[in-house]
C-alpha cells in the first residue's frame, strides 16, 4: 500500500467507520448464504454417508455343505454359500450370498476351503482341472491349487485366494460349516469388507 | 406483430441475445473443420433427450431395475430405437470428444488466452466418462454388473480413504438397491447438471476468445449463421445417421429361429444380474478395454500405479499443455505426448481384443453368456413371465439352465451325459468326465436308452450303462446276455413289449393312444412286468412282489421315480444294500438342511435330464403344469 493514492488514504481516514460496517456486511452475507445453503447440502450429505456407519459384521458359521460331497481326489469343488441376505429395505430367505471352494487331499479329512473370488479385483475365479490351478477370468490372475499365487511377481492379485475358516466339531460329524467372509480386493493384506 | 415483438425486445433483451448467438464473427469463414464441437452439444442433447424419456421407463432397484430394461427393449413400442440411440450416442460421443481434443491440441487452440476453456473441456471429458461408467450398470444385466464391480473394487487403491469412498459410492459392502439408487442419481441428476453448467461456461469462454482461425489465407469473414450452422447440422445429421444404422445393423442378418428381433437391434441386454452366478465374460466397454489391459501389466503392490497414478498422471500432464505449449518446443511436445498416448490407447485396445479372441476359455464364456442371456429373455416372454421375485429367478429356476451346472457339479465326477452334436441345446448340454464309472445319463429313459439297456450286445459295453460299477458283474446284466438270448425264454415281440411299458412308466415319450399296436404292446408288456416268474421274480411292480430286491419298476425312470432315487439310491425301494458308491443326496426328510441337494436342486436336475423345461411357444411352462 506504499503507492496507494492519497484520495484513497484520505478516504479510508475519514470513513473509518463506515469501512468496518462494510465489513461486517460482508462477513454477514457470506455467513447467512453460507449457512443457508449448507443446511439442506449437508442434510442430504449425512444421509448418504449413511453406509460408512453401518457394519456388515460377519455371519458366524454357515453351513455349506457335507464331508461326502467332496471327495477326496485333490479337486477344488465350487459351492454357492446360501443364507438370508438383506439388501437395504428387501430380506431375502436362502439365497446364494457367495462361493467357495472345497479340496480334500486323497485320504484327508481335512478341508481347504477358499473364497471364490479374486482377491485383485473381485471377479469370481475359475478352477482348471486339467491344470490343476484357479485362474481368474478378468486379468489372468493364476494361483496353484492351494490357492498360493504360482508367480507373484507376475500376477495381478496383490495377495493368495483367501483362505476362510472351517467349524472344527461340526467337520467331525461330516458336515461342512464355513466362517464365511468376503474382504477387500486389491489390496496385499486381507482385510474384511464391512 | 412487430409492435409486440419490439415491445418483448424492450421488455428481455431477446434481440441480443440472438444477436449474439447466431452472429458471431468467423474469421476466415465457416470451415467444414468448426463442427466437432457442434456435434458433441448434439450428441449430448441427443442423450438429455433420449434420456429422459428412458427415465420415465425405468425403475432403479436390484429387482426392478433388469425388469424395466426389459420391458423397454422387448415390449414397448419402439423401445429398442430409444435404447439404441442412447446406447451408441455415448459411443459416438466419447469418439466425438477425442477427436475434439485432437483437433484442440494440434490447432494450438488450448495456448493462451484460452486456457481455462481447455481446462473446462478436460472437466467435460471426465464428466462424460463418468456418465459412461455409471450407465453401464444401470440395465443391472450380468455384463454391466462384473464389470463395474472391478471397477468399483480397485476404489480400494486410492490411498487412506479408498475403502470408504466405495462403501459411498457402493451404498453398502455388496451391491444392491442402494448402488443403483445412487448410480442412477449420478448418472440421469448429478453428472447431466455439473455437465450443463461446465458445457455452459465452456461455450459463454468460447465466445469470449472466438474461434481459432484454421488459417491465414485471404477468405472473408462470415457470420456463425446460416454458413457455419447448415455445416453444423448437416454434421449433426451425418452423426446421427450413423448412430442409426449401429441401431439397425443387427436386423440385417438373421438370428436364431424364434428370437425376437429386438435381441438384435438396438442395445444389448444380458442376463440378469446374479451375485451368485460368475461371469467370466466380464470385460468393460470398448473405450475402457485399454485401462482393462494396462491393468494386467501391474502386479500386486504396483496395482495402484496402473490404476490411479499413471492415469492421473497423463491426466495432469494434459491439464499442464496450456504451460507447456509456451516453451519454444512445447506445442511439438504437447502433438508428440498426444500422438504417442494415442498409439499407446490403440496398442492396448488391440492387444485385449486379439488376447480375448485368442482366449478359448474367454470365448466360450461370451457363449454361454449370450446363451444365458436368451434365454433369460425367452422365460420372460414365457406365459409366465417375470415373478414378483424378480428377473434373476428366472434362469435359478430354469431346468434348462441349471441342469447342467447341477450335474457338472454333483454327478460329472462319475456319471457322463454325452449328448450328440445335433441335440440342439448348446455345447453346455454334453458333459463327459475323464473316466465315467457310472451310466451315461443322456436320453435316460427314453425308448432309445432301454432298448439299448436290453440289448445283450449294449448292456457292458462301454460307460453308457452299468459302466465300471459293481452291478456291471451283476445279475441283470447275466439275465439280458443270457435269459434274454434264449428264444425258448423270451420272443423278441416280449421283449418288445416289455420296453414299450417301460417307456410308458418314464413318461418321457408319449405313447399314441388310438395305435391299437401300440397299446397292445403296452397291455402285454405290463404283464411281463408282474410276472412273478418273469421281471416281478426280482422287480416289484405295482403291487407285485413287495420283497424284490432289484430296483421298482413302478414308475421307473418317471419325474418322482428318478427324485426319489437320487435322494437315496440305498433305498430298500432301489438298490438297498446292493447300491454301489452312490452318494444319497436328500436323505434327511426331517432336517432338509442336512441333505447335499435341496428338493428344488433334485428337481431341477431331474426336469433337465428328462428334457422337460419351457422352450419358446409352449402354451404353459413345466412349473405352471405341476
Amino acid at each position: 500500500m506504499a503507492d496507494s493514492s492519497p484520495d484513497v488514504a484520505e478516504n479510508t481516514d475519514g470513513n473509518g467507520g463506515e469501512d468496518r460496517r462494510g465489513f461486517v456486511t460482508r462477513l454477514m452475507a457470506v455467513i447467512c448464504g453460507g449457512i443457508a445453503g449448507a443446511v439442506p447440502f449437508f442434510s442430504g450429505l449425512v444421509v448418504i454417508l449413511d453406509p460408512l456407519r453401518r457394519k456388515a459384521g460377519g455371519k458366524g458359521f454357515l453351513r455349506v455343505t457335507t464331508l461326502d460331497s467332496v471327495p477326496d481326489d485333490g479337486i477344488a469343488r465350487y459351492f454357492p454359500v446360501v443364507t438370508d441376505r438383506t439388501d437395504a429395505w428387501n430380506r431375502y430367505l436362502d439365497e446364494p450370498i457367495g462361493a467357495v471352494f472345497l479340496r480334500r487331499e486323497p485320504g484327508s479329512d481335512e478341508l481347504q476351503c477358499l473364497n471364490a473370488i479374486c482377491p485383485h479385483a473381485g471377479c469370481f475365479v475359475d478352477f482348471n482341472i486339467p491344470d490343476k490351478q484357479f485362474q481368474c477370468p478378468c486379468h489372468d490372475s493364476n494361483f496353484d491349487v492351494g490357492g498360493t499365487r504360482i508367480n507373484p511377481e507376475a500376477c495381478p492379485s496383490p495377495r493368495d485366494l483367501d483362505t476362510l475358516e472351517i467349524d472344527p466339531q461340526h467337520l467331525k460329524e461330516g458336515e461342512v460349516w464355513v466362517d464365511f467372509k468376503n474382504f477387500l480386493a486389491a489390496t496385499p493384506d486381507k482385510i474384511e469388507k464391512q | 406483430m412487430n409492435n409486440l415483438l419490439a415491445w418483448l425486445d424492450d421488455r428481455t433483451g431477446y434481440k441480443a441475445l440472438i444477436e449474439e448467438a447466431l452472429y458471431e464473427n468467423i474469421p476466415g469463414g465457416s470451415r467444414w473443420r468448426y463442427v466437432w464441437g457442434s456435434t458433441l452439444v448434439f450428441t449430448f442433447s441427443v442423450q438429455v433427450i433420449t434420456g429422459l424419456f428412458l427415465w420415465m421407463c425405468y425403475s432403479p432397484s436390484s429387482r426392478s431395475a433388469w425388469e424395466s430394461v426389459y420391458y423397454i427393449q422387448y415390449e414397448m413400442q419402439g423401445g429398442w430405437l430409444l435404447r439404441g440411440i442412447h446406447h451408441f450416442t455415448a459411443q459416438a460421443m466419447i469418439i466425438l470428444l477425442v477427436l475434439h481434443l485432437l483437433q484442440v491440441v494440434i490447432d494450438g487452440a488450448y495456448k493462451a488466452p484460452r486456457e481455462v476453456n481447455f481446462w473446462l473441456g478436460l472437466v467435460l471429458m471426465q464428466i462424460v466418462l463418468g456418465l459412461a461408467l455409471t450407465g453401464y450398470l444401470l440395465p443391472w444385466d450380468q455384463k454391466g454388473y462384473w464389470a463395474t464391480n472391478v471397477a468399483t473394487n480397485l476404489m480400494v487403491l486410492i490411498p487412506v480413504i479408498g475403502s470408504d469412498i466405495q462403501n459411498v459410492v457402493v451404498g453398502g459392502p455388496t451391491y444392491g438397491h442402494a448402488t443403483l439408487t445412487r448410480f442412477f442419481a449420478l448418472h440421469a441428476g448429478v453428472l447431466p447438471g455439473l455437465l450443463i453448467l461446465m458445457l455452459g461456461l465452456h461455450i459463454a469462454v468460447f465466445r469470449r476468445h472466438g474461434i481459432k482461425a484454421a488459417s491465414l489465407d485471404k477468405r472473408p469473414d462470415q457470420k456463425f449463421w446460416p454458413d457455419q450452422v447448415l455445416k453444423d447440422a448437416v454434421a449433426c445429421l451425418a452423426v446421427l445417421v450413423v448412430i442409426l444404422f449401429f441401431v439397425v445393423r443387427g436386423a440385417m442378418h438373421e438370428g436364431p429361429a424364434g428370437e425376437p428381433i429386438e435381441s438384435r437391434i438396438g442395445a444389448e441386454l444380458g442376463a440378469p444380474a446374479d451375485p451368485a452366478n460368475p461371469y467370466s465374460a466380464a470385460r468393460p466397454e470398448w473405450y475402457f478395454l485399454f485401462l482393462f489391459q494396462f491393468l494386467k501389466y501391474f502386479h500386486g503392490e504396483s496395482e495402484v500405479l496402473g490404476a490411479i497414478v499413471i492415469p492421473g498422471m497423463v491426466m495432469g500432464m494434459l491439464f499442464l499443455m496450456p504451460f507447456i505449449g509456451r516453451w519454444k518446443l512445447g506445442h511439438g511436445f504437447n502433438v508428440g505426448l498426444l500422438v504417442v498416448l494415442g498409439i499407446g490407447v490403440a496398442a492396448l485396445t488391440g492387444i485385449a481384443m486379439v488376447e480375448d479372441r485368442k482366449d478359448e476359455t474367454y470365448q466360450k464364456a461370451v457363449d454361454t453368456a449370450e446363451e444365458d442371456g436368451a434365454r433369460a429373455i425367452e422365460l420372460a416372454q414365457s406365459p409366465r413371465g417375470i415373478p414378483d421375485v424378480g428377473a434373476t429367478s428366472l434362469l435359478r429356476n430354469d431346468p434348462k439352465t441349471q441342469g447342467p451346472i447341477l450335474f457338472t457339479r454333483h454327478c460329472a465326477s462319475c456319471h457322463a451325459h454325452e449328448a450328440p452334436a445335433d441335440h440342439g441345446n448348446g455345447d453346455r448340454h454334453s458333459i463327459s468326465p475323464r473316466a465315467p464309472s457310472a451310466p451315461d445319463l443322456y436320453n435316460f429313459g427314453s425308448r432309445d436308452w432301454i432298448t439299448g439297456f436290453l440289448d445283450p450286445v449294449q448292456i457292458d459295453q462301454g460307460t453308457r450303462f452299468f459302466a465300471t460299477t459293481s452291478h456291471k458283474d451283476g445279475d441283470m446284466v447275466s439275465f439280458v446276455k443270457d435269459t434274454l438270448t434264449d428264444p425258448e425264454q423270451w420272443t423278441k415281440q416280449e421283449i418288445d413289449a416289455v420296453i414299450t411299458a417301460l417307456v410308458a412308466e418314464a413318461g418321457i415319450e408319449t405313447l399314441d393312444p388310438n395305435n391299437q399296436k401300440l397299446q397292445a404292446q403296452l397291455e402285454q408288456g405290463r404283464a411281463l412286468l408282474k410276472d412273478t416268474d418273469r421281471c416281478a421274480m426280482c422287480h416289484k411292480f405295482y403291487d407285485e412282489n413287495d420283497d424284490a430286491y432289484g430296483p421298482d419298476l413302478t414308475g421307473y425312470r418317471s419325474r418322482q421315480w428318478t427324485i426319489d432315487f437320487i435322494k437315496n439310491p440305498s433305498h430298500e425301494r432301489f438298490y438297498g444294500d446292493n447300491n454301489d458308491r452312490m452318494p444319497a443326496y436328500g436323505k434327511d426328510v426331517d432336517n432338509p438342511r442336512n441333505n447335499i441337494l435341496t428338493q428344488r436342486e433334485i428337481e431341477l436336475m431331474v426336469d433337465w435330464l428328462r428334457g422337460d423345461w419351457y422352450e419358446r411357444g409352449q402354451s404353459t411352462t413345466q412349473e405352471a403344469t405341476e
